[in-house]
């Protein structure tokens, strides 16, 4: 770990600047439009169309691949030794199903719609359904996308150094002339980001849209990743971890109310998340108990024991603004303007 | 007031109040509370049924995109509670029919434990042709006319109230129908077996007919 020259915040050796987003749980509806985006704009073909680069799942729920929590990877207590990964199959993935719209919109067919091979899963099979009896079942929708760790144990898993942290904004990326498809970076990533591509035979992933943060996005400008542009409720800030100036620094440094998913892995993700709040519990009767509907332990077990401190600092800001008083934690977290929430040209050299 | 017009009311405002002679003799001169019609025994259809708007779509549109259903079951689902799904011996991913007096829908089962007991959820604006019989979410749902529905006022030009289908006329009374559900196929059972169409369709007489043509794509 090193620091740059003028910055106090930790990034990976030799990176001068590391790009990071937050993502806001409590403001994701779970309609799939950042998975469409991203799907549309890089992985519609050409063996990728069982990727999900960015996706969106149901928690508690097993996610996609299947039960990637379950697949280990990442790194041991010490932070020095690899933890052993598996490598999902494609069942895991679940397959990108064809469908007989042919048959029925031109041949007349008067069969039903439907996939044209056995569909028992999928990337979002277990769609709301979360955990707890009503009235007190929960759930809630977690995005996510490659975290370009700034400790990534799927370079570390690569012999070639194919797979690379590139040192302008600290973005992992697959070089894909040197990559020869070994799929130790499949199974070194413990949140089962970098997938194989069969056609390619090359390993493949997030680029955090890195063309549209150069400035080639729509309209030759400078564009936040397809995955936050394009969200309904926008509940994405992009920027830099180091733009001490910026709403992500405030957010994850500052205030810390913004956390990692599975610290535990000891990637140190980029993406962070500011946790989700639910509505009390209710009696059989519909009276409001004093009970967290969430259960504590398990968003400890998704976002370590910060999560703690985060939830309590957001529920005394809120307390502040409810009495009328100002916040600047609130504001940031309420800003409903593009610039304060997509800050990318802020150092010269990115 | 719009582009500084008044609104083609009598008054020129918004206004709830509506002297005709029809409202006045119903009762319904300005908004009324009435009881719902029972439309279906509850002994005979235990679960009260819905058909919310989903966010996968607007409207029907995009609800056969090859994409979109990727991240769905890719084919209609109805969200059961577990308990009411366990009584009928229905697990997650079997398919089921669910039906009342007026029709029957062919649809898989999903298991949904925010579900209230005793209610199926069916996202609305699947299209026809994602069901083995060509009908929809809308088959169970009847649709009543009232004779405040028919009012032209002023009778010559219609300019307070008429009949505009989908503003004013007669909808789906989505929130008092009830239906049961009952087991097809189990999904354990072998998924590539496809179910006939032909399974225990209800006529529906002329009502069904009615909600067979104005029931459909919404």
């Amino acid at each position: 770990m090193s620091q740059s020259d003028d910055s106090t915040v930790d990034l990976a050796e030799g990176i001068d600047h590391q790009v990071a987003m937050v993502m806001d749980l409590n403001k994701c509806i779970g309609c799939q439009t950042c998975t469409i985006a991203c799907k549309t704009n890089w992985t519609e073909s050409g063996g990728r169309e069982y990727m999900y680069w960015n996706n969106v799942e149901t928690k508690p729920g097993s996610g996609y691949p299947r039960d990637w929590e379950e697949m280990g990877g990442g790194w041991d207590e010490s932070g020095e030794e690899r933890t052993p990964g598996d490598l999902p199959d494609r069942e895991d993935y679940g397959r990108a199903w064809d469908f007989n719209h042919e048959a029925i919109m031109y041949e007349g067919s008067d069969e039903p719609l439907r996939p044209l091979e056995n569909a028992d899963w999928g990337p979002n099979w277990d769609e709301d359904e979360g955990a707890g009896e009503y009235p007190n079942s929960y759930y809630f929708y977690l995005p996510r996308i490659c975290n370009h760790c700034t400790h990534p144990s799927c370079v570390e898993a690569c012999p070639r150094s194919a797979i690379y942290k590139r040192e302008e904004d600290g973005i992992v990326l697959v070089d894909q002339d040197r990559c020869r498809g070994y799929r130790y970076c499949v199974e070194g990533c413990p949140y089962k980001k970098v997938f194989y591509n069969a056609e390619t035979k090359t390993s493949e992933k997030c680029i955090f849209c890195y063309p549209r943060i150069e400035g080639e996005g729509p309209e030759g400008e400078v564009r936040p990743p397809s995955c936050a542009e394009d969200c309904p409720p926008q509940l994405r800030h992009v920027g830099f971890l180091d733009d001490e100036d910026g709403p992500i620094h405030k957010l994850v440094n500052e205030y810390e109310v913004a956390v990692r998913l599975h610290p535990e892995y000891r990637t140190e993700p980029n993406v962070y998340y500011i946790p989700p709040y639910a509505p009390p519990q209710t009696s059989e009767g519909g009276e409001t108990l004093d009970a967290e509907r969430i259960p504590r332990d398990y968003l400890e077990e998704l976002f370590g024991p910060k999560v703690n401190e985060a939830l309590n600092t957001i529920s005394r800001e809120r307390d502040r603004v409810r009495r009328g008083e100002e916040s600047e934690l609130m504001e940031i977290l309420s800003t409903v303007n593009n610039d304060d929430q997509y800050r990318l040209e802020v150092f010269d050299d990115a | 007031m719009q582009e500084k017009n008044p609104w083609p009311t009598f008054t020129g405002r918004q206004q709830y109040y509506i002297d005709h002679d029809w409202f006045l003799e119903l009762d319904e001169a300005l908004p009324t509370h009435k009881e719902a019609p029972v439309l279906q025994e509850k002994s005979e259809y235990p679960l009260g049924y819905n058909t919310p708007h989903s966010r996968w779509s607007i409207h029907s549109t995009w609800r056969d995109s090859s994409k979109m259903l990727r991240l769905q079951r890719g084919e209609p689902t109805v969200y059961l509670n577990p308990d009411d799904a366990a009584e009928r011996g229905i697990e997650d991913g079997d398919t089921v029919r669910v039906y009342n007096d007026l029709d029957s829908v062919e649809v898989q089962a999903k298991i949904y434990p925010s579900g209230e007991p005793g209610t199926a959820r069916h996202y609305f604006s699947w299209e026809r042709f994602q069901y083995p019989d060509r009908n929809n979410f809308n088959s169970l749902v009847p649709m009543y006319m009232k004779p405040t529905q028919l009012v032209q006022y002023p009778e010559d030009t219609g300019e307070h109230l008429r009949f505009i289908p989908n503003y004013w006329g007669p909808t789906g009374v989505n929130s008092d129908v009830r239906v049961e559900v009952e087991l097809v196929e189990s999904a354990a059972d072998d998924a590539d077996d496809e179910t006939d169409g032909e399974s225990g369709s209800v006529s529906g007489g002329a009502l069904g007919r009615l909600s067979g043509v104005l029931g459909g794509d919404d």
